[in-house]
């Protein structure tokens, strides 16, 4: 019998203080008998194989396909959540799948996944279950990728990093005020989440989801691509995701192509190499070019591969080095 | 003087609830941290079913107040 009241969850920055059968903000861990448990380990309600590019992570084994995983749940409520079916719900009410990490690893390979995704929620909130899936995925030679929110405390974001090869990290806006009144979240500790990552060799690619009249102001993008350019370097590559209408957002139009391909121009003007439209047919907004020669590196049609003109982590006709995971 | 009877006893039964509301729902808000309520039979029924699972989480660190509770 536990003598204190209460548990706190120091996972997230929300830090929940849970009495006695009570649930976090992120639905999935409780209070059960004095103890804070999950209840997704091993529970997925979603389980896909999915092209890579579909996370999107465009400079990580391109072409190849990833093991995709997700549970219900999620630690940030965004009013156009592009899964709120599954991100805001209880893990009681979805359809879930008995998915042991031994099992996920192993289905991987017989779909000749080269990765696993934890994605579609948050990995945040099924943890423990993406840790040890991961750690089984390494000895196995299969990649591990998060594709994130990153609104998790430092200490188990480093533990989880640690075992990571690529992420995919959503910065919905550089504004507090945006992550408060959309999202009940902070910039802050997302932004220290993408540092973390970087610096400890994850694969990083930074996704921002643009909202019509909501985070579209050129400056707040201008301040976006500084960030990352100063932090994260010029070779993070940078996703702007176009948003179509869902959950609590169904008012607002889908993001105009322009607007895409404005913040796009804005990013490279700014000095980052490698920024991407998505969610979107934009000619060449999909494609890498390499940074030394200008030449196409990487083709894309939506979420298809063509020519690849990277040998060993490098431009073919410049030997350029492409930040990435090649092989 | 019967009604006189009646309605002291309906006042005393009115108080009476209204003490048992007070007390149960400060005993309420005091065992009740940031969380929601969950239907804890409806879990473990769906844990026997293996829909969920039961299974201790990390970083959890009991303590006694709210006051380092949930940030807003």
């Amino acid at each position: 019998m536990n003598k204190h009241k209460y548990i706190k969850c120091e996972l997230c920055p929300r830090n929940c203080v849970l009495g006695e059968n009570e649930r976090g903000n992120c639905r999935s861990r409780i209070n059960y008998k004095g103890e804070l448990v999950t209840l997704v380990y091993g529970k997925p309600c979603t389980v896909h194989k999915d092209p890579v590019e579909k996370k999107p992570m465009f400079h990580f084994l391109p072409g190849s396909h990833a093991f995709s995983i997700a549970t219900a749940g999620c630690n940030l409520h965004c009013k156009f959540c592009q899964n709120w079916e599954i991100s805001q719900i209880n893990p009681e009410d979805t359809r879930n799948d008995d998915l042991q990490p031994e099992k996920a690893v192993e289905y991987s390979k017989q779909a000749e996944c080269r990765s696993i995704a934890y994605t579609y929620s948050d990995p945040i909130i099924f943890y423990e279950y993406t840790y040890d899936t991961s750690v089984l995925a390494r000895n196995a030679g299969i990649k591990n990728i998060l594709v994130t929110a990153g609104f998790i405390n430092e200490k188990p974001w480093r533990k989880l990093c640690a075992v990571t090869d690529g992420a995919n990290i959503d910065i919905k806006a550089m504004s507090e005020d945006y992550y408060r009144d959309l999202c009940g979240g902070q910039l802050e500790p997302v932004l220290k989440a993408c540092k973390i990552a970087n610096e400890m060799g994850v694969a990083v690619e930074v996704t921002n989801l643009i909202v019509p009249t909501m985070n579209d102001n050129p400056e707040m993008i201008k301040r976006l691509c500084e960030w990352t350019l100063k932090n994260l370097g010029p070779d993070c590559p940078l996703h702007f995701s176009r948003f179509f209408p869902l959950y609590q957002m169904r008012s607002l139009p889908p993001t105009p192509s322009e607007t895409l391909i404005q913040a796009r121009e804005t990013a490279l003007n700014q000095g980052l190499h490698y920024v991407y439209v998505g969610n979107v047919e934009v000619p060449d907004g999909a494609n890498t070019y390499c940074p030394g020669c200008k030449k196409l590196l990487v083709s894309r049609q939506g979420y298809f591969v063509g020519e690849v003109n990277i040998e060993e982590g490098k431009c073919r006709f410049c030997g350029y080095k492409i930040k990435g995971v090649w092989s | 003087m019967k009604d006189s009877w009646k309605f002291a006893g309906i006042a005393v039964a009115t108080l009476a609830l209204i003490a048992a509301l007070v007390i149960s729902g400060q005993r309420k808000e005091t065992l009740s941290g940031t969380g929601t309520r969950v239907d804890v039979k409806r879990v473990e029924k769906l844990v026997s079913e293996g829909r969920l699972t039961i299974k201790p989480a990390e970083f959890g660190k009991p303590v006694d107040s709210l006051e380092e509770g949930e940030t807003p």
